[in-house]
């Protein structure tokens, strides 16, 4: 079953938490799917960490959350949404990276 | 504040976009010195979106579309900060571009307005002891 969080994922989404935080939802059409890409172990906070380039310290939580067969994870924004230079204030289009992530 | 567009299509301006940027801060360094203002680059085509955070930063797309916002106390510097921002884009010679007249492209050659902006920010959550004790409760009984 090796596809992509893009393929597997019903909802992948990126928005603002607050106003310093991004916060990201990967949610899995079903239990099996679901706990197929958790037990994967493709998202943890260190392979976040990696794929965006960031610190550990960045993610302000990391969450399984099996009764919604969903992943969910935060992080600090550089700066709060909407400050000059801010090129997406509603954090809306940062969860792209994600789609392409391989799940064995 | 006042922002622009400016396109890259030669493929070694695309490569070295943040030279042309370099000089085009330089040029309104020189004009305002110390002055307070502010001017963002942001580089649609590389990392526009998701800025350091982008993993194809190293791979650019064959044009760029760069967003100038010059930001100042008054609109007129504003404005013009956005316009020098912009045109010395425009005016910067890297010295292995073949072309000659214009270093990037403009679909408008003017400053486009925005509004007035002011900065403040408020995280609305609050840490309470007791959450219910913000909110009346009420029990009742429903159906039969």
């Amino acid at each position: 079953m090796a596809s992509t969080l893009g393929e597997l994922a019903k909802t992948l989404r990126s928005k603002n938490a607050g106003v310093d935080k991004v916060t990201f939802d990967i949610i899995f059409p079903d239990r099996a799917t679901y706990e197929h890409v958790k037990q994967s172990q493709v998202l943890t906070r260190a392979s976040v960490a990696a794929l965006y380039n960031i610190p550990e310290s960045r993610i302000s939580d990391f969450v399984e959350f099996d009764p919604g067969n969903a992943i969910k994870f935060t992080l600090y924004r550089t700066v709060p949404s909407g400050s000059p230079g801010d090129p997406d204030i509603f954090g809306a289009q940062q969860y792209a990276p994600l789609l392409g992530v391989e799940v064995p | 504040m006042g922002c622009r567009l400016a396109c890259n299509r030669d493929p070694y301006s695309v490569k070295n976009v943040d030279r042309i940027i370099d000089w085009a801060r330089q040029q309104v360094r020189e004009r305002f010195g110390n002055a307070q203002y502010e001017l963002h680059y942001t580089v649609y085509g590389r990392d526009g979106v998701m800025g350091a955070m982008e993993p194809n930063r190293d791979r650019p797309a064959h044009e760029l579309a760069v967003l100038v916002q010059g930001i100042a106390p008054t609109r007129e510097m504003a404005e013009e900060v956005a316009l020098i921002g912009t045109r010395q884009m425009f005016y910067a010679r890297l010295p292995e571009v073949k072309g000659t007249a214009g270093s990037v492209a403009f679909p408008l050659d003017e400053v486009m307005r925005a509004s007035p902006a002011y900065r403040w920010t408020i995280n609305h959550t609050y840490a309470v002891p007791d959450g219910l004790a913000l909110h009346e409760t009420h029990m009742a009984m429903v159906g039969a």
